[in-house]
């Protein structure tokens, strides 16, 4: 099956009220040419994004910010996209902040049928607020849920037309996981292959995963 | 020698042969440049690599490989790349032996406050909460606690270099 499509057509996908799930930590691995596209190619508003940074001052992501489409933000760090850092200020309930690793592991669970799961990040300090706290042995856990998103926007450094995705380097980080974890899943890749080309040895994410595929075209 | 550098030297004395080390964005970056002679320590990077290596040469940068803080690194022989999920197994699984942080304030016990002061800014915890859980050592420069942050504050740090 070819998946192959065009960035607008695969963006469509995207509707008011929906999860993003956005890949990339800073610029490794930032979906940039989808980004691009929600920003001069969708109405597509009150947008919950989930991203480890919601990325750096070069990306679409701040302009489709600027645009007031995004109503909620789950991240880990901020420091490097000075809106969400306003939206946190103007409105705390709007940023949501998770230790990084909590972050990673809700969307690992939500790709994975898994509903929740137990960690000791967090215990003692404002991210316990609000959570379940249980003892295993001689050490107290938070119970953190799964986390899915409508939509997932990653990026590939190889694809093959039916999916198959090789992320090279450290590029993997997030996006490797949110592939799994949304209902409809659009991955663009610097360079896209004819099935059998790339090596199955090398996929990072399964084409099963992948909806949509959609040539880069623009970097952060 | 400027004051950082100099505590980047002192931190480094703390690592040992074989240590499996992260290094926070900021001042402990530098600690990479003072690991004593005899000493060979492989660098844990949160978003996914293990063997991260000196800044990439100008000329040199490969787009994909970054270190925590967006510059462009190399990485050494043996190092291998993994997704955030997979990186964090290696950090709350207790398999990082010393994740040294930067710090807005840190107690005499050891409790830290690293990623915002209310009202004014919050760049959030990023991976420092489960490097500060999950390392079997954590260091971390010191300073006299000026305006209490306690909320934020977990007894976590094992050793502080004044």
């Amino acid at each position: 099956m070819n998946k192959v499509t065009t960035a607008k057509d695969a963006i469509a996908k995207i509707k008011d009220g929906d999860t993003v799930l956005v890949g990339g930590f800073l610029q490794a691995g930032c979906p940039e040419t989808l980004l691009k596209a929600l920003y001069e190619q969708s109405t597509a508003t009150n947008l919950t994004v989930v991203s480890n940074d919601t990325g750096t001052k070069q990306s679409h992501m701040m302009k489709v910010m600027e645009q007031g489409r995004v109503s909620k933000v789950h991240a880990t760090y901020i420091g490097a996209n000075p809106l969400t850092g306003q939206m946190l200020i103007d409105d705390p309930d709007s940023v949501t902040l998770y230790p990084q690793g909590t972050l990673a592991e809700k969307i690992r669970c939500g790709g994975a049928g898994i509903a929740a799961f137990y960690t000791p990040v967090g215990v003692g300090t404002v991210v316990e607020e609000g959570k379940e706290k249980r003892r295993f042995g001689d050490q107290e856990y938070l119970m953190e849920t799964a986390l899915r998103g409508n939509v997932a926007l990653v990026k590939a450094t190889v694809a093959d037309k039916a999916g198959n995705c090789f992320l090279r380097g450290s590029t993997k980080n997030f996006g490797a996981i949110m592939a799994r974890a949304a209902d409809f899943v659009i991955a663009e890749a610097q360079k896209i292959v004819e099935v059998g080309e790339l090596d199955p040895e090398l996929v990072t994410i399964p084409g099963i995963f992948i909806d949509a595929l959609v040539q880069t075209e623009v970097e952060v | 020698m400027d004051v950082k550098r100099f505590i980047a030297q002192r931190v480094a004395k703390e690592l040992r042969h074989g240590d499996v080390v992260n290094l926070g964005i900021g001042l402990p970056t530098l600690v990479a440049d003072y690991v004593p002679e005899g000493v060979e320590v492989t660098l844990q990077a949160e978003h996914g690599i293990l063997g991260s290596g000196p800044a990439a040469e100008p000329g040199k940068e490969d787009p994909d490989i970054i270190n925590a803080g967006g510059f462009y690194i190399t990485v050494q022989p043996g190092a291998s790349f993994f997704d955030s999920a997979t990186s964090f197994a290696i950090i709350r699984g207790g398999h990082v032996d010393v994740t040294i942080l930067g710090a807005l304030q840190v107690d005499e016990k050891g409790n830290l406050a690293n990623w915002m002061v209310p009202g004014k800014k919050v760049t959030g915890m990023g991976g420092a909460m489960d490097l500060v859980v999950g390392a079997q050592r954590s260091s971390s420069p010191w300073s006299t606690p000026t305006k209490v942050l306690r909320k934020f504050w977990r007894n976590v740090i094992s050793r502080l270099q004044p």
